[in-house]
């Protein structure tokens, strides 16, 4: 018999987490110490500007819309990509001839393709969200193409043997099994889309997260850029503990807990 | 329930250096409607790629398989020879899986998954992970799921070979009450000579690579068969035997 499963939200990590945490806001006050606040603002003043900004409704309003553009952009590219992840791992037409798709776009420099995209887009929500796909599709694909040359052909000799549908050995063998490979390349992805977006805010958009942190660096206001972008983390945070991990648990609560040592 | 013919049927594979690698020779074998069939043979013979051919996963070079009585290309359920099972499904979504590839009606499900469980004695199991089963039970599991779709034909590769003797010899008395219940066709691969005496009313014996059928036994005891019964003990011994003979 196989030990038991993980327990849900122990203390423990919980505690640790918390932890790390108070462990960096205070290396951050330490160093804030040998700087003056133009260039290195303490804990205190940065938090007091991240109260300031959100309670007056500033931050909800920017952060929405680009939530908005990562939420459109990344679901678009997540479908994209694992269709034909999938697709070239299933064929190896496919893989011979989007290979080279794949690796020419993971080597065009994603501020290139930003800049390409409001040229093309202009200033439209259009255009930050065809930076993200156009940048992440290659590495999601990378990830999911790989996880498809990892298949268990037992499982689907298995499936065969049964009769099992197209369709149905998609959802219920295929998928399963790129679970932890969907699940890397949704945090890479995000983790890669919030930079693109942020960029392509920053270049051209007049609000968002990275409009609002380019003006109040045209305006020197350190304290500024470091709150909207503190701000902006927390929310990415509260997405990867609230969505992400939960999607992660449900997905992987058949699995027993293997010390790995 | 449907007999399983086999026709004159050849297979090879190709080798990594692209040289043919001939596997099945000649393989002329009638598994009767209703018969519990063994083939027993070296381990690397061919066995499980008879089966594959039955199974209709693999293509016959040469030769054909035909299914006699049954309409069509009859329901055939696999237990192979480790589970295979969805890792990620409960015992009952395992089973509800191969329900639905077999194209049986949702309704009926809750049913045939509760019909199938209790018959291999996993009642109390059905919303248990794969992983927290032992090997044992993972292949009562197989066996339930091959046999929900109610199949005319059940093919096992070396199903208990993996298992400890004890788990072993439960899950052949199950298997034997389960069939002499259903009556469905079985094609039994085994390298153990005394499971093939303890189970069949014929055994199959392959030659090593290329293998050919050399011999085929009628095993005429009664059910209810004791696995140290002297009788079975010199049929298996027969079979033993002719395996070690030089090819005739």
């Amino acid at each position: 018999m196989a030990p038991p499963r993980r327990p849900r939200l122990p203390l423990r990590a919980l505690a640790l987490r918390a932890a790390s945490f108070a462990a960096l806001i205070l290396a951050w006050a330490i160093l804030a110490r040998a700087f003056p606040p133009s260039i290195l603002p303490g804990p205190g003043r940065v938090l007091a500007e991240v109260g300031a900004i959100l309670a007056s409704g500033e931050f909800g309003f920017h952060m929405g819309r680009t939530l908005v553009r990562v939420g459109v952009g990344f679901a678009v590219a997540f479908l994209v990509s694992t269709a034909l992840g999938v697709l070239m791992g299933s064929w190896r037409d496919a893989e011979y001839f989007f290979e080279v798709e794949v690796l020419v776009g993971l080597t065009i420099p994603g501020l290139a393709w930003a800049m390409i995209s409001m040229l093309w887009f202009g200033i439209r929500d259009a255009a930050a969200i065809f930076a993200i796909v156009i940048i992440t599709v290659p590495m999601i694909t990378l990830n999911i193409w790989e996880g498809t040359k990892a298949l268990d052909p037992e499982l689907s000799e298995m499936a065969r043997a049964f009769r099992a549908r197209p369709w149905l050995r998609l959802r219920q063998v295929i998928l399963p099994q790129l679970v932890p490979y969907l699940l890397a390349s949704t945090r890479f992805g995000f983790a890669l889309a919030w930079k693109v977006v942020v960029l392509s805010e920053l270049l051209g958009l007049s609000n968002g997260i990275g409009f609002m942190i380019n003006q109040a660096f045209g305006l020197f206001r350190m304290e500024g850029v470091l709150a909207w972008t503190i701000a902006f983390t927390l929310v990415m945070i509260l997405i990867e503990f609230g969505i992400v991990k939960l999607i992660e648990r449900r997905a992987t609560r058949w699995r027993p807990a293997v010390p790995v040592w | 329930m449907a007999g399983v013919i086999f026709e004159d049927v050849a297979k090879a594979f190709r080798r990594q250096d692209g040289a043919p690698l001939p596997v099945l020779e000649d393989i002329r074998l009638t598994a009767g409607q209703g018969e519990f069939c063994c083939l027993v043979g070296p381990s690397g013979c061919g066995k499980s790629t008879l089966l594959n051919i039955a199974a209709g996963l693999v293509a016959p070079d040469r030769g054909r398989i035909r299914f006699a009585g049954g309409r069509g290309a009859p329901r055939i359920g696999y237990v192979f020879q480790r589970g295979r099972l969805l890792n990620w499904r409960t015992a009952r979504g395992n089973l509800a899986f191969a329900l639905e590839a077999a194209g049986v009606p949702r309704d009926a499900w809750p049913a045939r998954i509760d019909h199938h469980l209790r018959l291999v004695g996993l009642e109390q199991f059905a919303d248990e992970y794969p992983l927290a089963l032992s090997g044992g039970m993972q292949q009562r599991v197989a066996i339930a799921r091959a046999l929900c779709i109610e199949p005319e034909v059940l093919l096992m590769d070396e199903p208990f070979s993996h298992l400890d003797e004890l788990t072993a010899r439960t899950l052949r008395r199950e298997v034997t009450r389960i069939w002499r219940e259903t009556k469905v066709t079985i094609l039994f691969v085994t390298h153990n000579a005394m499971e093939a005496a303890y189970l069949a009313d014929r055994i199959h014996l392959l030659t090593a690579r290329p293998a050919r059928i050399t011999r085929s036994l009628a095993v005429e005891l009664p059910r209810d068969r004791e696995m140290e019964d002297p009788k079975v003990v010199a049929v298996a011994r027969e079979v033993v035997r002719a395996l070690e003979a030089p090819a005739a």
